[in-house]
């Protein structure tokens, strides 16, 4: 009798444990469905039909107004995308589309050779956006688009000519392809939506979500490799182990000089999803205050790069910059693994580096 | 019950040592050359080779994530895959000779998993023929520039893990049995996957046995294998059914003799967390590992017995490989740790600037 008694005492004190905190898998997916995924993607929407409007406003009449008006609204683009580049699922990774509104990383410039090669060729397919979307990924998003109102040969945008219109329209029709991407990722997370169905309503025979708490893993992932995705793609691979070794022709956005703020963005979509999205609240639940610390490093880290105002290449050779973005690099990865640690214990999440389903 | 493990893993080691002595002699004076892919600090994806003393020896920075190496029989070379679905090979020769990369069909990835014929000329590889939804082993011509000189089906879909056994024609595949292809997400056949184990003629491509599961364990995905003693077949599941479920992972099958699936220790099974990531055999192949990188567990098993032995905690810990003595192993995490245990502790642990990947072999 003594034995089954310690024996129940013991099965208590081991189910007392994962009971205590209880996460609300649902709750956190409605909240990041609600007031992170559907804001973002519609911001990113009303940017790419601002973006479509200028770039075609810029061939009907080319000027040095219009091309900066393309640019700015390129800027705007930039940010919005910026925001959602951390998710990498939804309407967003289906058909390809991710890769199509944004090919990046290129460390073999494929995309730059490709866009040259249809300058080169004046190649029809690449003006009509029916037919740019069969074409290579490379050529139909912000990257190609960045490449023609920045790189070689794009002042020309302001001044007219042969070859500048043929130029203004593959970028018109980049832009136009674009915004379709957008308006349907919209559209795919929509009201009814299969997408909105599974996310909210996961179910072992649904073929996206079978469980609530998969969802939240999906979140967790977006906001893990999201502070990844800056420390190490954004920052870690073009500022290289030295200023000699520095790549910075491998930085996000560097022919527009945009590169830091689509670090800065990512941030921001990070720091609002953890935010709004129910993430704090499971930090706090467990470790109350411990949010606001996280918040205040990625803030922090937001600032920093706010205030990197040269281009990247210059800062990739500053030595003071670099430390600067190197310290960073580090409280971005103490803040990820804080959050990780407390989220993934508090919600049962497996989250390592080998902890993938099917691998 | 403590005495009985240990007298039992005393003498395993001892005759495995025996059989091993006349070329283990010299290897086990060596420090070991262990192979496996990573990514370091920045975010940048390699495949090494490595000593535990030494550091690296060769690496080669790969474009994306690498998962599993096979090594050519007479050790003159590793391949490594990209994970999937990556498409891209490299085969990487041990002296400075330049490394050969090779990539898929248009329409196929791999799976990142592949085996060398005994002869060391054909490279066989598991990928998806996602269109046609269905498994495919591509052979390459590991003579000729990793040229791919044909297919045969798997017998299954999604097969991921493949080894031949000692006649050296016949091909086990673990197949996962879950549909994907790379431009969707989700996992499309959960509700009626059937996953196998099945054996493969590789000169007819014919299949020779197909072992499935009972039809209530349909979610239990087998993914990875290894061939231990007696050409018994060491097999490692991932669950996709309900959780709380938590059913035995590790099983064995030999030709000819009916399939088991072992349960550990209820406090192991349920610390499986439904996962094991790697399973890899000793240098005697008389002890199996199985790692379970959800749970932050290595567990080792006998095989003749096929008997749970014990676990080693490694948070995050996946990548196994033999070391030159019977019994141990090399453990990997992605936190860094390189870890040498057996089922009786931890002998060794040194950390690293590197997330390993889930695999790791044994090179010399």
């Amino acid at each position: 009798l003594i034995r089954l008694l310690v024996a129940l005492l013991l099965a208590q004190v081991v189910w007392a444990g994962p009971c205590r905190a209880e996460t609300d898998h649902a709750a956190i997916a409605k909240a990041s469905l609600a007031e992170v995924i559907r804001p973002a993607y519609a911001a990113l929407a009303a940017a790419t039909f601002s973006l479509n409007d200028k770039v075609a406003a810029l061939c009907k009449q080319p000027s040095t107004d219009a091309l900066q008006a393309a640019k700015d609204a390129f800027a705007g683009a930039v940010d919005a995308w910026s925001n959602v580049e951390i998710f990498r699922f939804g309407p967003i990774a289906q058909d390809h589309s991710y890769e199509r509104l944004f090919f990046w990383p290129d460390p073999k410039n494929l995309g730059l050779r490709q866009i040259e090669d249809a300058l080169a060729k004046k190649d029809e397919g690449v003006t009509d956006p029916a037919k740019l979307a069969a074409k290579s990924v490379a050529l139909q998003g912000l990257p190609a688009l960045e490449y023609l109102l920045y790189g070689e040969g794009a002042d020309g945008l302001a001044t007219g000519g042969e070859a500048a219109a043929f130029r203004c329209s593959f970028a018109s029709s980049i832009a136009a392809n674009v915004d379709g991407i957008a308006k349907n990722v919209v559209e795919g997370w929509g009201d009814g939506s299969d997408y909105e169905k599974s996310f909210l309503g996961p179910a072992p025979d649904n073929a996206i979500y079978h469980t609530p708490k998969e969802v939240t893993l999906e979140l967790f992932k977006a906001f893990a490799s999201g502070i990844e995705l800056v420390r190490d793609q954004k920052l870690g691979k073009p500022l290289g182990a030295s200023a000699d070794e520095a790549k910075p022709k491998l930085a996000a956005f560097w022919h527009s000089n945009l590169s830091f703020a689509n670090a800065i963005g990512n941030l921001q979509g990070v720091s609002l999803l953890f935010s709004k999205g129910g993430f704090a609240q499971v930090v706090d639940a467990d470790s109350p205050g411990v949010s606001d610390s996280i918040l205040f490093d990625l803030n922090h880290a937001i600032e920093v790069l706010g205030g990197m105002n040269k281009p990247f290449a210059e800062v990739a050779s500053d030595p003071e910059l670099r430390a600067k973005l190197e310290a960073l690099r580090v409280g971005l990865k103490s803040a990820g693994q804080t959050a990780g640690d407390i989220i993934a214990r508090s919600a049962d999440l497996s989250f390592g580096f080998n902890a993938m389903d099917g691998d | 019950m403590e005495l009985d493990r240990r007298a039992l893993l005393i003498s395993l080691a001892s005759s495995a040592a025996m059989l091993a002595l006349p070329d283990g002699a010299a290897a086990a004076i060596q420090a070991e050359c262990f192979a496996a892919a990573r990514k370091d600090d920045r975010g940048i994806y390699s495949a090494a080779l490595f000593s535990l003393n030494g550091g690296d020896v060769r690496t080669v920075e790969l474009p994306g994530r690498g998962h599993d190496i096979a090594l050519k029989p007479d050790g003159s070379e590793w391949v490594t895959f990209a994970r999937r679905p990556g498409r891209f090979g490299v085969a990487i020769p041990v002296d400075s000779r330049p490394p050969v990369w090779f990539a898929t069909k248009p329409d196929r990835h791999f799976f990142g998993h592949g085996a060398f014929s005994f002869d060391g000329k054909l490279l066989y590889s598991t990928e998806n023929d996602y269109d046609g939804a269905r498994g495919i082993i591509g052979v390459r011509d590991a003579t000729d520039g990793y040229q791919q000189v044909g297919e045969f089906p798997a017998h299954g879909m999604e097969p991921h893990d493949i080894q031949l056994l000692a006649d050296g024609r016949t091909m086990v595949i673990a197949n996962g049995g879950i549909r994907t292809r790379p431009d969707s997400e989700g996992e499309l056949n959960l509700p009626d996957m059937q996953p196998s184990l099945v054996y493969v003629d590789v000169e007819t491509g014919d299949l020779m046995e197909e072992q499935r599961l009972a039809p209530e364990l349909h979610h239990l995905s087998i993914r990875h294998l290894a061939i231990a003693a007696g050409d018994t077949i060491a097999f490692g599941c991932q669950y996709r059914g309900p959780e709380q479920d938590a059913p035995p992972l590790v099983g064995f099958h030999r030709r000819g003799e009916p399939l088991v699936i072992v349960p550990a220790p209820d406090e192991t099974q349920i610390g499986f967390r439904n996962y094991i990531g790697s399973v890899a055999a000793d240098a005697g192949g008389t002890i199996v590992a199985a790692s379970a990188p959800k749970g932050g567990l290595v567990t080792y098993w006998d095989v003749t017995n096929r008997r749970y032995l014990g676990v080693s905690d490694l948070n995050d810990g996946c990548g196994l490989a033999p070391t030159h003595r019977s019994a141990s192993f090399l453990l990997t995490s992605g936190e860094g740790w390189l870890v040498t245990a057996d089922a009786e502790g931890e002998s060794a642990r040194q950390s690293s600037n590197y997330s390993w990947d889930n695999h790791a072999i044994l090179v010399r």
